[in-house]
């Protein structure tokens, strides 16, 4: 905002940004992220324990859900959730950096944004491989 | 930071208003929990990704080593406290009023305790689970 005011008119009123025209800058995007990705990781926390559940008491009903796993959808929604996982991770880990106060200036949280964006596939593609690729 | 904290501080006191709740140790423990699963859930992450393409007998026989039982159990423990921290954060953001808020948090608080109970007894039966 660095336009001078007419000061002969009276200034019009303040519109909130409209979201189309908001340009969110990529570093409100990835702090939101974080957030996204933590709601997905606790919903999988709820999966995780129907998994083990059925292992433990559904002898008949596990091969369904390994089936589901094999499935595009399934596969999708592990590589997702494993995304997920390095994704929160990342800012996570850049979170605690600003916890001690240090890291809140521009060039750091620039250069952060890169780790993030070139680390969380590294990290994704590198979970898969170490365990032994999906199903 | 201190001349915020200087500027506020006295009418805060004042008025009774100050967040005086358990804060601090929501906070703290958010923190530990989020250090705890760094390396709990790359373990955890890669493991799944792995009994995935397993069927039951070999995801039992995997649970059954000592370690990857008690390390799925801490990972339960830690993930589900963390997990309860953070989502009761974005209720106390995003819920209008005081009420809304209490609910979603006791709700959410009364899911999670009940995810880690079911999910930890499910982890020692599904161990000693012969086939
Ligand atoms: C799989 C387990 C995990 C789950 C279910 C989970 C879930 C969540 C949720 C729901 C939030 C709240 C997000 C928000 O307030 O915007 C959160 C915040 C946070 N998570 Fe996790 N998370 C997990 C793992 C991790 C890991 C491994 C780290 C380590 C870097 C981490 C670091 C953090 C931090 C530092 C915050 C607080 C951010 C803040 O202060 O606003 N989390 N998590």
């Amino acid at each position: 905002m660095s336009e001078k005011q007419d000061q002969s008119q009276p200034r019009p009123r303040p519109v909130s940004p409209h979201f189309q025209a908001y340009h969110l800058p990529l570093q409100a995007l990835l702090s939101f992220g974080h957030r996204v990705s933590g709601v997905v990781l606790s919903a999988g926390m709820f999966v995780i324990v129907g998994y083990v559940w059925l292992a433990a008491f559904a002898p008949e009903n596990f091969a369904l859900i390994k089936g589901l796993l094999a499935t595009p959808a399934g596969r999708l929604a592990l590589f997702l959730w494993t995304g997920s996982f390095c994704y929160h991770l990342f800012t996570g880990l850049r979170h605690m950096i600003w916890d001690t106060g240090a890291g809140l200036e521009p060039p750091f949280y620039r250069a952060s944004n890169w780790v993030i964006l070139l680390g969380v596939p590294v990290c994704t593609v590198a979970l898969f491989v170490l365990s032994g690729g999906p199903p | 930071m201190s001349a915020i904290r200087g500027k506020y501080a006295p009418v805060r006191r004042a008025l009774g208003l100050g967040a005086a709740q358990g804060g601090t140790h929501h906070w703290w423990t958010a923190k530990l929990t989020a250090i705890a699963l760094i390396p709990l859930g790359l373990w955890l992450v890669a493991s799944v990704i792995h009994l995935a393409a397993l069927d039951r007998a070999g995801v039992l026989e995997w649970l059954r080593q000592p370690a990857h039982g008690a390390g799925l159990i801490l990972f339960l423990l830690f993930g589900f406290h963390h997990s309860a921290a953070g989502l009761q954060t974005i209720m106390e953001d995003y819920l209008p009023t005081h009420a809304q808020k209490l609910a979603g948090i006791l709700v959410s608080t009364l899911l999670h305790l009940a995810g880690a109970a079911f999910g930890v007894y499910a982890v020692i039966v599904a161990a000693l689970r012969v086939v």
